[in-house]
């Protein structure tokens, strides 16, 4: 039994006193930054990177990757409870965990999270420690081409996540992806609608346009209200889970893992992707699609177990072959070569009890994260009991620091500003953001990618449905805007004839 | 008559009051408050790396505080600005690199920083060599051999750059020009590890990148190495041969990372600086540390000889620009 | 056919006038060929698809009973928007404590129930909180004060 030896090696690496130490310290610094709006895992992994430089490699280590969870998860607490989505992977455990906080299921919601994240954590360990050098392979194998055709799939399938029109949800998405062609072109450095601003050249920050559009778009939003209606939570019900909670939860909680632990291995889009398609997955499964934007279980369980379980294989491309595969493994790969360390299968090789002892950790970690998280769910529940007339500033201010922190640019906080008049308005005008920001996120993606494969196949279009996986993942996109279209189709002319006949 | 007396006698004075308390008195006793080094990439790149590794041994020799700031954006041109525009008075330290000193002002016509006028150098710290890379699969197995290879499939061999105005992109437009050769360019971003992933994975043929970027997959087999950019061969992998030696003089070419201060900095903070990088750059472990990352820890004699070096630098790329047309339209 | 505000009506609008302006503006990037896209050829697709959606939108508005579009409350709309954008032209010129400051009673204005003591003394509470977290336990280049 290798495997067996191997994690034994793994654990009693983890499971030093001292590392077990960092490894909680990473996941409660991690989760109090990552609870503060604006503040993803990029950024909270760049502000605490320096405090791991002086620590032993494994503990360096163990502490990063707990600071990874912790600040995943810490996202994931803001976007429950006050709809503030800090990374594109919590836009959509925002969508159903909000509505259940504000019906007050906080404690519930917040505990399917971690309930949720646990078991894809546990299950993406074991993949990485069964498989991961396999699937390193398979990840290297999608080229260019593959990566556009999957992206076109997502997209085709972030028309599901909306619940109202459908044509609204198309225009978003466009709308996103036009937002998302602003800075200097990859291909050619020319800047694109920049207009003159040189800060403009990287592109819109999605921290920015998520703080402006639900945190201080929303904010005008709830204060338009009068009376009751004021109230951002009703009465907390429901704290912990009940059996039927936990039986609702569990089979969403299943595929989620399946989706992301397969999904977060791919770079670029893998997280993002995992947590929206395990969303559309379950909407399309559930017997009351009508639930879901309305504070569904399902929609909160399948799309958090997908965020964990790619959060976690998203390290396999780094352990096993030393590529970065997102901008936090980036910062991973950073802090390595702080210690000395360069991964790769050299590593693997060459220092086992590190490579396991990651593993291994990741699991502690994971485990450390339910144990802080779960005694915290009620405090956090009890925050937003907090009247609104304090609640509201308060979240306007850390949005604005949060917002100027991510480049100490002042201008940030005047484009959040922007966002924020836009989010009123579309709130108004009845247009969800999520397909708006997934637009937005997976356009420059797609852009990026179809134009590599062109100009790697000479302008040759044919290599999209040359390669079998991008073959397939066209197919599936097929397949996909069928079934999109089958109940449109029928809807309308039941409209037409309801219309006629009256 | 007496005021007229008066009037030397205190300006005199002035001058000696100003002399005790003003600039130099501070220079005298500099440092005496906490100097931050602007680093214009993101925690955990190449330039990052470099600052973190010299700022315990800076910290010591100059007995202050030396605080790291990231300030990321445009090419590392964001970074450029703000330091340009610190008051020259030694606590604001810039880490430049061959990109952002030598390559953007010819690249960005926009650009208000003229690095040649707003800082002035002290030294290079760190200098990475370059590597030219290709896929396993691909058939030459050094730069001549690519040549012919090329040569019998002009426009047909597809090359990956880390950008489309990056150190990278430029030095294989030098190799393709001196060479007679056309090659497809296919741009990445996010750094050298997704172009460096595509290359490992067959979907393009070859790149020139840095050795930290490429030692560990050449060595595991995954990639095959056709040449180095320095001037003689790098000892970590001594069997490849250097560019210089397969007849490519042109492709000798380095991804430098160096100090700089904002122009008006008096001298003699210039040369505490200079002192505390010689020595922080003097450590056995910060060489060794560095080493293991494929990056040459070093140091100019003097900062003269440090400008005279990016004169020549920022000259050689301006060229480089002007002659491929690798400019954005 | 009497013209109704209604959401998708507006909505259209909207999607036409940004598609359009997508379209003219971008106009200056080349476009290339499908084949060998240009910087203005992808821009140009999207804000192309982004005004037929947008015009789809408008017309449908018209045979369709969409939802109406209700009353703007001002009063939020403006101050939550003012206190922002303060907050983000004065931060880097006079500090988080003005800035912060201005932020708090702007956004404490939007809302019927002001009370001047009891909004200082949240913005108090809330610079400072806030100053703790990001300057003092993150150590943020940001400065309290500033001129």
């Amino acid at each position: 039994m290798d495997l067996f030896n191997d994690l034994a090696l793994g654990f009693s690496v983890a499971l030093v006193p001292v590392n077990l130490l960092y490894g909680f310290l990473g996941v409660l610094l991690g989760t109090m930054i990552g609870v503060l709006p604006g503040l993803g895992p990029v950024a909270t992994i760049s502000i605490l990177l320096p405090f791991t430089f002086g620590l032993q490699p494994q503990a360096a280590l163990i502490m990063l990757a707990g600071i990874y969870y912790g600040a995943q998860y810490g996202g994931s607490t803001t976007a429950i409870l006050v709809n503030l989505p800090g990374e594109s992977s919590s836009v959509i455990t925002a969508i159903d965990g909000n509505q259940m906080a504000r019906k007050g299921q906080a404690g519930l919601a917040l505990a399917t999270a971690a309930l949720a994240s646990f078991l894809a954590g546990t299950f993406a360990t074991l993949v990485i420690a069964l498989a991961a050098p396999t699937l390193a392979e398979v990840a290297l194998q999608f080229g260019p081409a593959d990566y556009f055709s999957l992206m076109v799939f997502g997209l085709v399938a972030a028309v599901i996540l909306a619940h109202g029109s459908v044509l609204k949800a198309i225009g978003m998405i466009v709308a996103g992806m036009l937002l998302g062609t602003v800075g200097i072109d990859v291909n050619t450095s020319v800047p694109r609608f920049t207009f003159g601003i040189p800060q403009f050249g990287d592109g819109m920050d999605f921290a920015v346009i998520a703080m402006g559009i639900f945190g201080i778009g929303e904010t005008i939003v709830n204060l338009e209200r009068t009376g009751a209606t004021r109230v951002y939570m009703q009465k907390i019900k429901s704290l912990w889970p009940s059996l039927q909670d936990l039986r609702a939860m569990l089979p969403p909680a299943i595929r989620g893992t399946l989706l992301g632990s397969a999904l977060g291995v791919l770079p670029g889009g893998g997280p993002v992707l995992a947590s929206f398609s395990a969303y559309v997955l379950e909407k399309k499964l559930s017997r009351h699609p009508e639930n879901f934007g309305k504070g569904a279980i399902e929609g909160v369980a399948g799309p958090e177990a997908a965020n964990n379980g790619a959060a976690q294989t998203s390290f396999i491309p780094l352990l096993t072959l030393g590529l970065p595969s997102n901008a936090v493994m980036a910062l991973m790969i950073g802090a390595l070569m702080m210690q000395g360390l360069h991964p790769g299968p050299q590593l693997m090789r060459d220092k086992p009890e590190l490579f396991w002892g990651l593993v291994a950790s990741m699991w502690t970690g994971n485990l450390m994260l339910v144990i802080l998280n779960l005694p915290l769910v009620g405090m956090w529940a009890k925050m937003l009991t907090m009247p609104y007339r304090f609640l509201y500033p308060a979240i306007l201010i850390i949005c604005c620091v949060g917002v100027y922190s991510i480049n100490n640019s002042a201008l940030d906080v005047l484009i959040a500003a922007l966002f924020g008049f836009v989010g009123y308005l579309l709130y108004r005008l009845q247009c969800e953001p999520a397909p708006l920001l997934l637009g937005f996120i997976l356009g420059p993606l797609i852009e990026e990618n179809l134009r590599r494969a062109l100009v790697i196949s000479h302008g040759d279009p044919l290599v999209l449905v040359q390669r079998p996986i991008s073959l397939t993942f066209l197919a599936l996109t097929a397949v996909l805007v069928v079934v999109l279209c089958a109940p449109m189709i029928r809807s309308t002319r039941d409209k037409v004839f309801a219309e006629e006949s009256s | 008559m007496k005021t007229k007396q008066l009037i030397p006698l205190l300006g005199a004075l002035t001058a000696v009051v100003m002399a005790a308390t003003g600039p130099a008195a501070g220079q005298a006793n500099y440092p005496n408050q906490p100097i931050r080094v602007i680093v214009p990439f993101a925690p955990g790149g190449a330039s990052d790396f470099v600052a973190r590794l010299i700022q315990p041994g800076m910290s010591q020799f100059l007995g202050q505080q030396v605080v790291l700031e990231n300030r990321a954006g445009a090419a590392g041109n964001v970074g450029m600005d703000v330091a340009a525009r610190a008051a020259p008075d030694g606590y604001t330290i810039f880490l430049g690199n061959v990109g952002t000193i030598s390559i953007n002002p010819s690249l960005y016509p926009e650009l208000t920083v003229k690095p040649e006028k707003d800082f002035i150098p002290i030294s290079i710290v760190a200098d990475t060599p370059g590597i030219l890379i290709a896929g396993t699969k691909f058939p030459p197995n050094n730069a001549k051999e690519l040549v012919d290879y090329a040569k019998a499939r002009q426009g047909k061999v597809n090359f990956a750059s880390p950008g489309s105005g990056s150190l990278n992109r430029l030095e294989m437009e030098i190799f393709r020009m001196n060479a007679g050769l056309d090659m497809n360019h296919v741009p990445y971003k996010g750094g050298a590890g997704p172009a460096v992933a595509d290359i490992i994975g067959g979907h393009v043929e070859l790149m020139f990148t840095t050795i930290s970027s490429a030692i560990q997959h050449v060595k595991g087999g995954r990639l095959k190495a056709l040449g180095v950019t320095m001037k003689e061969r790098v000892p970590a992998m001594p069997d490849v041969p250097t560019m210089l030696e397969q007849g490519f003089p042109a492709n000798v070419s380095s991804s430098w990372q160096g100090v700089l201060v904002p122009a008006g900095t008096p001298r003699p903070v210039i040369d505490k600086v200079h002192a505390a990088l010689k020595e922080a750059l003097s450590d056995p472990k910060v060489v060794a540390r560095m080493a293991e990352a494929g990056v040459i820890a070093t140091t100019n004699k003097t900062p003269e000889e440090f400008k005279a070096y990016l004169a020549e630098d920022a000259k050689k790329w301006a060229d480089v620009i002007k002659k491929t047309g690798a400019k954005p339209e | 056919m009497k013209l109704r505000l209604s959401t998708d009506l507006v909505t259209g609008l909207l999607f036409t006038a940004l598609g359009a302006f997508a379209i003219i503006y971008g106009s200056r990037y080349p476009l290339g060929t499908a084949a060998r896209m240009g910087p203005g050829y992808f821009p140009f697709v999207i804000s192309v698809s982004l005004t037929l959606i947008g015009l789809v939108l408008v017309i449908r508005s018209f045979f369709i009973d969409g939802e109406k579009l209700g009353v703007i409350g001002w009063r939020p709309l403006l101050f939550v928007l003012a206190g922002t954008l303060a907050f983000g032209i004065f931060i880097d010129r006079l500090g988080l404590l003005v800035a912060g400051i201005l932020l708090i009673v702007a956004a404490r204005c939007a809302d019927r129930d002001f009370k001047l003591v009891e909004t200082l003394v949240l913005a108090a509470t809330l610079v400072a909180l806030t100053g703790a977290v990001f300057i003092y336990g993150l150590s943020l280049p940001i400065k309290m004060i500033r001129f």
